[in-house]
C-alpha cells in the first residue's frame, strides 16, 4: 500500500509526544504548578484558570515492576503502569494528582496514591455515575465548586469567572480543531492516517493550549492541501479502553484497513462536545461534562450506544474493533451489550483484548488480518 | 535423640535426619504413585548411611503439600514454618528467603531469633516459576538446565513482557520466528521471571542476609537479575532443596520422644 508523506507539523507534534515529561518541566521552570490528571472528567478549564498546568497522565511500554508489590496482576494495566511510574520517581514533577469517579481502578489508584506516593496530593472528584441527568445538578455542582477551591488553595490565586470562561474559550477552540481534523477523514480516502490522528491528538491534549491551538491550525492548512493514495480497506472505527500507543491502529492499516474515526479518551471522546460559554461558568462547565462522550465506565449505556450509532452512520463505517485493554472491567462487561447492538444492525464486531504494553505481536496482527479478510469477504 | 523430618514436594520427596543438631543423614527421590510408600523409601535411605532403622527415629514430622498423606510421620508441620526453622538453622543471621519452586514462589521475611514476620506467596498464577521457564525451554528446545549459561552471552535482551504462560509463549515464539538469536530471548525470558519474583519480594523490605532456595536459584541468569532488581547479594545454601524438610527434622527434635 501505498503510503503518504508525513507532513512537518505532525513531526513537531511527535516530537511533544516524545518526551511528555519535558512539557511539565518546561511549565514548571517558569514557577507554576502542574497539576496531574486522569479522565475526561476532571474539568481542565478550573485547572488552567488557576494558572496551572492540567497534564494528562499517559502510560509507557515499559513492563510493569514495581506496582506489582501493590496490586494483583489481573488488574488494569494502565493504573498499575501509571502507579509503576509513580513508585519509579518518573512522575516527581507532579504538584497535585485529579482523579475523577469513573472505574474501580481509579478510585483504587487514589486511595493507593494518597498512601504511597505522599509527595503528590491525590484529589477524587466524586462525580455522579448516571449522567445525562437533570436531578444530579446540585450535586454534581457542589463538587466542582469544592474542586475548584482546592485548585485555589494550591496555587494560591483566586479563581474568577472570567478566568474559567477564557479558559473555556481555550479549551473549546483546542476541542474544535481537533474535531475539524478528525473530520478530515470523514471522506475517502481520508486525508489524514488514524496513527497521525492519534498521535496529533494525545500531544494537543498533553500541551498547554495557547501552544497546540497555533500547531493545529497550521496542521489543518497543511493537511487539507494534502495528496492522498487511493484507499479501499474497509472503514472501521475503532471503540475501547484507554489506548496511548499507536500499535493496534497501526496494525490495523498495515494489514488494510482504515480506522476512519476512533471512539477514545485520548482522541474523540475529549474533543467531541464544546462548552456552551454563555452562561454561569460553573453552570456551563456542569453541562458540559453532564454529556461528554461517555465511555464503558459510566451510564446511561444507551447513550453511548446511540453515539456509536451516530458516527457509524457519519463516517460510513463498515465494522467495529473494540479494544479492550488488559483487565479494563468496564469495557469488558459492555462488550457482550454492544455486540448485541452491532449484529442486531448488520454491523461487523470484533473485541481485541491486549495488554497495555502491546506485545504478542503476531498473535494480534493474525486477529486483524482474520476480522478483515472477514469484512471484505 | 534421632529426629527425622519429611518435605513432601509437587515433583520431589526431601528426607533429613538429624542427631543432637547436627544432619546424619538426607536422601532426595522423585515423587511416585503413593507419597507415603516414596515418603518411608527416601528416609530409609536417608538412615542407611548411618546404619538406623526407621523404628530408631524418636519423631518423624511431614511437610510440603503431600504432608497429610506420610502415615508413618507422627505429626505434620506447615511448610512456610518448616523453611523459615531450616533457615534460621543454617544461616542464624539470615533475614529473609525466596523460595523459587516448581509451581509456586514464596517469600519469608524473618526475625533475629527465626520467627516469621511476614510472608508472600505467588498468586494462582505459573508466572515466575519453575513451570514457566520449562515451558519456555520446550518452545525453543532448550533444555532448562542450558539456559542460566546461554543468557549469560546475550549481547541484545529481548523483552518478553506477557506473564500468562500460554501469551509469552506465542511471544517467544514469534521471536524465534523472527531468528532472534536464543541468548537474548532467553536473557528476556529471564528478566520476566525475575520481575515477577522481585514484585513479590518487593511487598515488605528486607533488612539483611537474603538467601534464595529453590530450583530457580540454581539458574545463574534469573539470579543475577534478580540480584540486580533488588540492589543486593543473595545466597544459596550447599543443598537448596533440603531446606524445609531440615525445618521440619529440627521441629522433630524439638518436639522430643513421641
Amino acid at each position: 500500500m501505498e503510503r503518504m508523506a508525513t507532513l512537518k507539523t505532525i513531526d513537531a507534534f511527535r516530537d511533544v509526544l516524545k518526551d511528555p515529561a519535558k512539557v511539565a518541566m518546561d511549565w514548571k521552570s517558569q514557577g507554576k504548578k502542574v497539576v496531574g490528571y486522569r479522565c475526561l472528567f476532571v474539568p481542565e478549564e478550573i485547572i488552567w484558570a488557576a494558572g496551572m498546568l492540567p497534564y494528562p497522565l499517559y502510560g509507557t511500554p515499559e513492563p510493569i515492576r514495581l506496582a506489582d508489590s501493590y496490586f494483583q496482576s489481573c488488574s488494569c494495566e494502565f493504573v498499575r503502569n501509571l502507579f509503576d511510574q509513580a513508585l519509579d520517581g518518573k512522575l516527581d514533577f507532579l504538584d497535585y494528582l485529579a482523579l475523577s469517579n469513573t472505574c474501580d481502578a481509579s478510585r483504587r489508584v487514589f486511595d493507593h496514591w494518597n498512601q504511597y506516593i505522599t509527595a503528590c496530593p491525590a484529589y477524587l472528584i466524586n462525580n455522579p455515575q448516571k449522567l445525562l441527568d437533570k436531578t444530579n445538578r446540585e450535586y454534581y455542582i457542589a463538587e466542582l465548586t469544592a474542586f475548584k477551591q482546592q485548585m485555589e488553595e494550591l496555587s494560591g490565586k483566586m479563581i474568577t469567572d472570567t478566568g474559567i470562561r477564557d479558559a473555556i474559550e481555550l479549551y473549546n477552540e483546542t476541542r474544535s480543531l481537533l474535531k475539524e481534523l478528525c473530520e478530515l477523514r470523514k471522506q475517502n480516502p481520508p486525508l489524514i492516517t488514524s496513527e497521525e490522528a492519534l498521535d496529533v491528538s494525545m500531544a494537543a491534549i498533553l500541551m498547554p493550549k495557547d501552544q497546540a491551538n497555533p500547531l493545529l491550525q497550521q496542521l489543518l492548512s497543511e493537511v487539507k492541501e494534502r495528496e492522498v493514495p487511493e484507499n479501499d480497506g474497509p472503514r472501521i472505527l475503532v471503540t475501547g479502553s484507554t489506548l496511548d500507543n499507536p500499535v493496534l491502529i497501526r496494525m490495523i492499516e498495515e494489514e488494510g484497513g482504515q480506522v476512519v474515526i476512533d471512539d477514545l479518551c485520548t482522541t474523540s471522546r475529549y474533543f467531541w462536545d464544546q462548552v456552551d460559554n454563555a452562561g454561569e461558568p460553573m453552570e456551563s462547565l456542569y453541562r458540559f461534562l453532564n454529556r461528554r462522550a461517555l465511555c464503558a465506565c459510566l451510564h446511561p449505556m444507551e447513550a453511548r450506544f446511540d453515539h456509536l450509532f451516530k458516527l457509524i452512520d457519519e463516517y460510513d463505517i463498515e465494522a467495529v474493533i473494540d479494544f479492550n485493554l488488559k483487565y479494563c472491567n468496564p469495557f469488558m462487561y459492555e462488550a457482550p451489550l454492544l455486540r448485541k447492538e452491532l449484529e442486531a444492525q448488520d454491523i461487523p464486531f470484533n473485541v481485541l483484548e491486549i495488554g497495555h504494553d502491546m506485545s504478542g505481536h503476531g498473535q494480534l496482527r493474525t486477529r486483524i488480518q482474520a476480522f478483515i479478510e472477514m469484512i471484505e469477504f | 535423640m534421632l529426629s527425622a523430618g519429611i518435605d513432601v514436594g509437587t515433583l520431589w520427596t526431601k528426607a533429613v535426619v538429624i542427631k543432637d543438631n547436627s544432619i546424619i543423614g538426607w536422601n532426595i527421590s522423585l515423587m511416585g504413585e503413593s507419597c507415603d510408600q516414596v515418603a518411608r523409601e527416601t528416609l530409609v535411605s536417608a538412615l542407611a548411611t548411618s546404619g538406623v532403622a526407621i523404628g530408631d527415629v524418636n519423631t518423624i514430622i511431614a511437610t510440603g503439600a503431600g504432608k497429610g498423606e506420610v502415615e508413618l510421620a507422627h505429626d505434620q508441620a506447615n511448610d512456610i514454618v518448616c523453611l523459615a526453622k531450616g533457615i534460621h538453622f543454617l544461616d542464624p543471621k539470615a533475614r529473609g528467603v525466596i523460595d523459587m519452586g516448581g509451581e509456586s514462589t514464596m517469600v519469608v521475611k524473618l526475625d533475629e531469633s527465626g520467627q516469621i514476620v511476614d510472608y508472600a506467596r505467588n498468586d494462582k498464577c505459573a508466572a515466575g516459576t519453575g513451570i514457566f521457564l520449562d515451558a519456555m525451554g520446550k518452545v525453543m528446545g532448550v533444555n532448562v538446565e542450558e539456559m542460566g549459561e546461554l543468557s549469560s552471552r546475550s549481547t541484545a535482551e529481548v523483552s518478553i513482557t506477557s506473564m500468562c504462560v500460554v501469551f509469552a509463549e506465542s511471544e517467544v515464539v514469534s521471536q524465534v520466528h523472527r531468528q532472534v538469536p536464543k541468548e537474548d530471548i532467553i536473557k528476556g525470558i529471564h528478566r520476566s521471571v525475575a520481575t515477577r519474583i522481585f514484585g513479590l519480594a518487593n511487598r515488605f523490605e528486607l533488612n539483611g542476609g537474603t538467601i534464595a532456595i529453590g530450583g530457580l536459584a540454581r539458574n545463574q541468569g534469573i539470579l543475577s537479575c534478580l540480584e540486580e532488581m533488588m540492589k543486593r547479594k543473595l545466597t544459596i545454601p550447599e543443598n537448596p532443596q533440603l531446606v524445609s524438610a531440615l525445618g521440619a527434622a529440627i521441629i522433630a527434635s524439638e518436639k522430643g520422644g513421641r
